[in-house]
Formats: structure tokens, sequence, C-alpha cells
């Protein structure tokens, strides 16, 4: 903060490039007190939502079933894989097209961009259980909803709450982008707005609130990560294979 | 042939072949295998690395079925998992998101026994291996030696009439291992079962059976029984019995000779 007040000030740098801590602080209170970013805030933050829920339900239960069954593994793998490279940037028009201007197309956006990540990580989590804790299970007959309920899905929990993390960060991204594309609310929209309006403080003022849902969004997911996955704790590797 | 069972004789392997098919001809991992284990016997299986152990192991546990011959527990042939074997593995592999208790309990509730009962008899166990204070803790507050006796008592919750051990303390240090050594034969003559136990170290072997059993390397192969009759229970002070070091000694000719033929 004070680097950015000093340089300012020192660097005399003009208010259209990088404004003021001052300045950003007074868009924000006026935003925020004049009642101006609350419907855009309210947008955005229910698209991503929405967006993150179906994205990551879906791609939970897909995981589950590509990682049980190696021949639908290969039917749709690769159509995944093919998706998740196609740049999402390039696809809002044409979802906009199919979903319309409303919020049914920020969703489907979101959706689209969390899904890779938990399902990915889904899989993988699934695929690490100790084979020998299998070994171990088969050795009773347990049932293949045992074995699942028991083993595969608690070991997955770390590495599927890593892929819930990343799919916030995501997710943000993914609503501001359709924002961008065509909207009529969100803190995209605001962020163009002011942009075009060489409103810079305006900019920066809703890019840390952006920042700051994101870190918001993200602590949450690893405060509930602490307390459902609570033996994978930082530090104390003991020698639990 | 007709297979009189003794009435003391709990498992029967006889002429046992296990090929794994491979890409090429396949990986006969035991050939000409046979064996006989007595009720309340404490065995060990010694053999070089890759001399099929393991693929004993899991035609024992059920996991594997021979290629040809018969392996039969109690009388009936061993055709698939069955829940009357006990296994503990090398590595403790216990639920880091159980506690101890539950760790343990884990057999009888896949099971689907009456978990009062079982709950009683885990607790039984937990004193047992001298982890009744840690009942309610976690893996991860364990040391291995520690998790080690929590596999064990998982080993025995569902009353198993043998119990596979493979290579139990390898992942321990020497001092725990010796250590382990002693609690295992403690346990093993308070409950009695019939216990096969697969291991690389002699003096180890030597230290824990009745009888121990060397298997030739690939394809496996009996090569040598060996009774130990060392007085019971033995303790470190056995170690220095002449008994011991000469059949040490002598085992350890037998696996010079596998060595040889093996380069």
């Amino acid at each position: 903060m004070f680097l950015w007040f000093f340089s300012i000030s020192w660097f005399n740098i003009p208010n259209y490039i990088l404004p003021t801590p001052a300045g950003v602080f007074k868009a924000l209170k006026i935003g925020f007190m004049g009642g101006l970013y609350w419907p855009h805030l309210s947008a955005s933050l229910q698209a991503t939502l929405y967006g993150y829920i179906l994205g990551c339900g879906s791609a939970f239960l897909f995981g589950i079933f590509v990682a049980g069954s190696k021949s639908f593994e290969k039917f749709v793998y690769p159509y995944v894989v093919g998706f998740q490279s196609m740049p999402k940037v390039a696809l809002a028009p044409l979802i906009i097209l199919w979903f319309g201007f409303g919020i049914s197309s920020k969703i489907v956006m979101v959706a689209m961009i969390c899904f890779f990540p938990v399902f990915i990580n889904t899989i993988i989590g699934i695929r690490s259980t100790d084979p020998n804790l299998l070994d171990l299970l088969k050795v009773f007959s347990a049932s293949r909803s045992d074995i699942f309920f028991q083993v595969e899905l608690p070991s997955a929990s770390g590495y599927i709450f890593g892929g819930l993390q990343i799919a916030v960060v995501f997710g943000l991204i993914g609503t501001v982008v359709s924002e961008f594309v065509a909207s009529q609310k969100g803190l995209g929209v605001l962020i163009q707005a002011s942009s075009s309006n060489l409103d810079v403080a305006g900019t920066f003022a809703v890019l840390i609130v952006l920042a700051l849902i994101g870190v918001l969004g993200s602590e949450v997911v690893s405060f509930i990560q602490r307390k459902v996955v609570f033996w994978e704790r930082r530090g104390t590797q003991t020698t639990t294979v | 042939m007709v297979m009189i069972q003794r009435n003391n004789e709990l498992m029967v392997a006889d002429n046992v072949l296990v090929i794994y098919k491979g890409s090429r001809e396949g990986i006969v991992a035991l050939r000409d295998f046979s064996v006989n284990i007595a009720v309340g016997e404490f065995i060990s299986i010694l053999g070089p690395s890759g001399c099929g152990k393991s693929t004993f192991l899991k035609l024992a546990c059920g996991l594997l079925r021979p290629t040809s011959g018969r392996i039969t527990l109690d009388g009936t042939l061993i055709q698939g998992p069955r829940p009357d074997v006990g296994v503990v593995f090398q590595q403790p592999t216990l639920l880091r998101w159980k506690t101890v208790i539950d760790n343990v309990l884990l057999p009888a509730r896949i099971l689907g026994m009456d978990m009062k009962k079982s709950r009683a008899k885990a607790i039984e166990l937990l004193q047992l291996t001298g982890l009744e204070e840690f009942a309610k803790n976690y893996p991860s507050e364990l040391s291995g030696g520690m998790q080690q006796r929590v596999g064990l008592a998982r080993g025995l919750i569902h009353e198993p009439r043998v119990v596979l051990m493979d290579e139990p303390f390898g992942a321990l240090d020497a001092m725990t291992r010796e250590y382990m050594a002693l609690e295992l034969q403690r346990i093993w003559m308070a409950t009695q079962k019939s216990i096969i136990f697969i291991t690389h170290s002699i003096p180890e072997a030597v230290f824990l059976s009745d009888r121990i059993i060397i298997l030739s390397a690939r394809p496996g192969k009996v090569i040598e029984e060996v009774r130990v009759d060392l007085p019971r229970p033995r303790s470190i002070d056995t170690m220095a019995n002449h008994i011991f070091s000469e059949l040490c000694n002598r085992l350890r000719n037998v696996f010079g000779s596998i060595e040889e033929k093996r380069c």
C-alpha cells in the first residue's frame, strides 16, 4: 500500500494510468454506499455460485463414473480434454446465442470452467486409493458401495477439495468473462463501464472487490476442507503410508 | 486322489501351479508347490525375492486361484475371498480418517458382524496389543510400530482360522522389529491362532516359528522344511542359544545354494 502511494507521488504518475489509493478508496465508498455496486455484485455472485454448484457437481459425478469404468473413460475422456482445450472466451458468444443474455449463459460458462479441475481431481483421487486397502476389502468380499464409501471416497476427498479450490477462482473469471462479452449486470459490466469512461480508479475498485471475493470463496472452501478432510494436516507427516 | 483331512490340518496346498498370464508365455510363480499347515502352528515362509511368497499369500486369501492344483482351508477349497482368513500387510494401511478402534472394527463392519460383540472384542484386542489407551486416537498420531499393532488387531477381530502376515515388520526399524517379534509371540501364545508369516529375515523366522518353509527362486517350490525345536516362550536370550545359531547357519547355507543356482 505504502509503495503504491509513494510511487505515485514520487513519479508523478497521472491519474489515468495508476490511480491513488485514496482515489480507489473513494470509488469503493461511493460504489457501495451509493448503492451502485450492490446489484452488480449480487448478479455476479449468483451466477458464480449456481455455475459453481452445477459445474462441480456434475464433474464430481462424471469423475466417479469414469474412475470406475475403463470403457467409460475411453469413451468420455477425449471429449472432455478436447473441450477443455477450447478457449472459453471464444465459446462465450456461442453460449449467449444459445442461452440468451440473462443469467443462464453466465451459469453455463461458469459451470464449464469449473468442470475440468474437479473432474480430473476426482478421478486422480479415486485412483490414488491405496491398493493394499482395496485388497484388504476384497478379502472380506466387501460390496462395491462399501469399497466406494468407506475407502475410495475418503481417500479422494483431499484431491477433490483441491479441485474445488481451483474451481472457485476459475469460476469467478468465467463470470467476468461472460459479462464482458454481453451482459447488463455484473462486476464485469462495471469494469467495462469504468474502463470506457477512463475511470481507472473505478476499475481498480471493482478489481479489488473481485479479488476479495476470490479470496473469500477460497477461504470458505478451505475451511470446509479442513473440517471434512480433517486428517490431512500440513506439517504433520508421520510414517503414515 | 482322495484328500484325507487329519484332524489338526488347517491349510493344505497340493501340487499348486500358478502362472500369471503376461504378454508372452506367462510367468510361472509357483510350481509343484505343496505344503501342510497344522492348526495353531506358527509357520514362516522364507525365500528370496520373487520366489512366489506374495503369490502364495494371494492364494491363501482367495484373491487368486491356482492355475492347477488345489489349496484348501479346513478341508474346503479356497475358491474366493473368505472371512476365515486374516491378513496383515507390510504397510499398516489404516484408514486415516477413522480412529484406532474403528480401524480395528473395519472387517467386522464389512462382514456384518454384531457390532456390540465386536466392539468388546476390539477393546480386548487393543488391550492385548497394548494400545487400549489409544483407542480414540487417529493413525497419524501413532508411531509406525503402533500402527502395525493396530493392523495386527484388525487381522484378528473377525476370529479368522489363520492369519497371514506379509513381512509385517519389514517397514520398521531394527529395534522395533525385535520388540514386535516378542510382542507377536506373546499375542500368538495368548490367542493360539495359526499364523503364516512371510519374511526375509532368517533370525526373525527362527525366533518366531514352529516350522520354516523355504521356497526356491522363481518358479517357487518348497526346497526344505525346517523344524524349530526351541522351547517357548522364546526371549532375546534364546537368540544366543547355540541351536538358534545352528539353525540360522543351516538356513543361510540353503539360501547360499539358491543364490548360486540363480547365478
